[in-house]
């Protein structure tokens, strides 16, 4: 596998762009050139790709230097930093080359479910930044890339939802009257229902509320930006993005709550179609709004929507994969077309099965693993 | 010794721990911090400063502080100009008055160097092409890319003027790409 990162013909730099990306990427630029480089990469983005595309020209140099086993304690800090949960909750997470055990000392506890979210804890400002302006600083060139990347602090989402649920008749508050007259399915009365659970929902962590009967889950990236949340190409999907209007995304390994949540919020609209068992958003991490839809009826067939015109390269495609835990290998499901792609799935996907998206070579990745890079995922929950 | 990831792999941790895992940032640590970490010190020349700058740039991908563009580069180059970038925040603080003997005059064995890039493809890629080139070029990008000095620094240490120091290492960059373009 050729890990040279391969431009999109229409968007080779030129020579000079190039070779200017070379000797950033390198180090030899003077101080003021390299911060100018950096200024003019955030408008550029050609020059963005020159300097990741040296980036991985150079980088096997690092092959040269000896490699001796880093400290254990970067690993012990890291995990009381994260509030790592003592259990690695993957079997493919021995301890670290014998080294002494990765697991957080007791001060960091156990961290409740629901504490989604890099703490919120005054973030000590990276106070480097740009002070040393000879520096090659290049993760603050791929700010202005491409679709936009929000990080925002996590807040509580579950505040959202009891807006949602309790004053059915009061849409989102982002725009009422789009939100009834785009859809005039579902209504927000009939979402209603399963006030008890939500109720528990709202507040409590993982425990098991009185679920109601087929539920599902789950979205990754917040559709909250009114002007981000396209025309959804299919207008049944409407509904449930009205619903999960305020979500933000929750995270994988640990938000229980949020998933049960979101799956709550969901429920009223999958309930109106029988045979719509489970929901996948899928998106980036953190950016404001999902790119696809994906649902899954009672026969395991898969169908995703696109929800934004996406851009691919001549000569790739998007292809679309399932990950049905962290140690297995992600199953290609096939290539995504402008208006999406059905696909009946081999068995039923369990909960936590993650959906990836990729850009590969046209015609989808030949060795039937993924060969290029991620660019949005999401998680499924069915219960 | 090293676990190493497929490049889609690698993207799809960097991915989940956008995403908030932790067991994706364990294992991201387990798979790259050996040659991070050797990055790391081959910057700063200290153990302690080091493991600071792994941390931080660890803790910072963690925390979104930086967060990687699959458009626009591999996972690979990214984690590494990162944490170089940090090894060279903190070596640069640490040492304001000029670079001390055990950075600006440690031995480098290119050679040795060379051997130990046989390991993977992409690698043995690179050596070759790096072996296209004569000596003092190749040593000025080792002394740029990994030690982490400045064209002025590196003059000093080769005994070149600073301009011949600039215009062998854009040589030498053309000759590289060239030499690394994809077979087509």
């Amino acid at each position: 596998m050729s890990t040279l990162y391969m431009f999109p013909p229409n968007e080779r730099p030129t020579e000079d762009t190039d070779t200017l990306a070379g000797e950033y990427v390198l180090g030899v630029l003077n101080p003021g050139e390299a911060a100018a480089t950096r200024l003019r990469a955030d408008n550029d983005p050609a020059l963005q790709l020159a300097i990741g595309a040296w980036q991985a020209r150079l980088v096997p140099m690092v092959a040269m230097l000896p490699q001796p086993a880093p400290p254990p304690e970067i690993w012990a800090r890291l995990a009381q930093d994260i509030g790592m949960p003592a259990e690695p909750t993957s079997a493919s997470a021995p301890d670290h080359a014998g080294d002494q055990s990765p697991e957080p000392t007791s001060a960091s506890g156990p961290e409740p479910a629901s504490a989604s979210g890099p703490e919120p804890v005054a973030e000590p400002e990276p106070e480097w930044v740009g002070e040393q302006p000879g520096e090659p600083f290049v993760e603050d060139a791929w700010e202005a890339v491409a679709e936009p990347m929000v990080i925002e602090p996590q807040v509580p989402v579950e505040i959202e939802i009891e807006a949602v649920i309790y004053e059915p008749e009061r849409p989102p508050a982002a725009e009422p009257a789009e939100a009834a007259s785009v859809a005039p399915e579902p209504t927000w009365a009939d979402i209603a229902e399963p006030e008890p659970a939500i109720q528990q929902a709202a507040v409590s962590p993982p425990e098991p509320t009185p679920a109601p009967q087929s539920v599902v889950t789950t979205a990754f990236a917040r559709l909250t930006e009114p002007s981000l949340t396209e025309p959804p190409t299919q207008p049944r999907f409407t509904a449930a993005l009205r619903l999960i209007d305020s979500l933000l995304f929750w995270r994988a390994a640990t938000a229980a709550s949020l998933v049960l949540a979101a799956a709550i919020a969901l429920f009223a609209y999958i309930n109106r179609s029988p045979s719509l068992v489970s929901v996948a958003a899928i998106g980036t991490a953190n950016a404001p709004s999902p790119i696809y839809l994906a649902d899954l009826d009672s026969h395991a067939s898969l169908h995703i929507t696109p929800l934004a015109v996406i851009a691919v390269p001549s000569g790739r495609d998007l292809q679309l994969w399932m990950l049905t835990s962290n140690d297995a290998q992600p199953i290609p499901l096939g290539i995504l077309q402008a208006d999406g792609l059905t696909v009946t799935l081999p068995t039923r996907p369990a909960e936590g099965t993650r959906f990836l998206v990729t850009m590969e070579p046209r015609g989808g990745a030949p060795s039937g693993r993924i060969t290029g890079q991620v660019l949005y995922g999401g998680v499924l929950a069915t219960r | 010794m090293e676990d190493t990831l497929e490049a889609g792999d690698l993207s799809a941790l960097l991915w989940l721990i956008a995403a908030g895992d932790h067991v994706a940032f364990h294992r991201l640590y387990e798979c790259q911090a050996p040659r991070l970490y050797a990055v790391a010190l081959r910057v700063t020349a200290d153990a302690a400063l080091a493991t600071e700058a792994l941390h931080t740039a660890l803790l910072q991908i963690w925390r979104r502080n930086v967060q990687f563009r699959p458009q626009v580069g591999t996972p690979e180059g990214w984690l590494v100009a990162h944490v170089r970038s940090r090894a060279i925040d903190l070596m640069r603080r640490r040492h304001r008055d000029g670079l001390p003997p055990e950075i600006f005059a440690r031995e480098t064995d290119l050679d040795a160097g060379l051997a130990r890039m046989t390991a993977s493809p992409e690698s043995a890629r690179l050596a070759a092409a790096l072996q296209t080139l004569d000596t003092p070029s190749r040593e000025i990008l080792v002394l740029a890319f990994l030690d982490g000095m400045s064209a002025g620094e590196i003059a000093q240490r080769l005994r070149l003027p600073i301009g011949t120091v600039k215009s062998r290492s854009h040589d030498s960059l053309t000759q590289l790409r060239t030499a690394l373009e994809p077979a087509a």
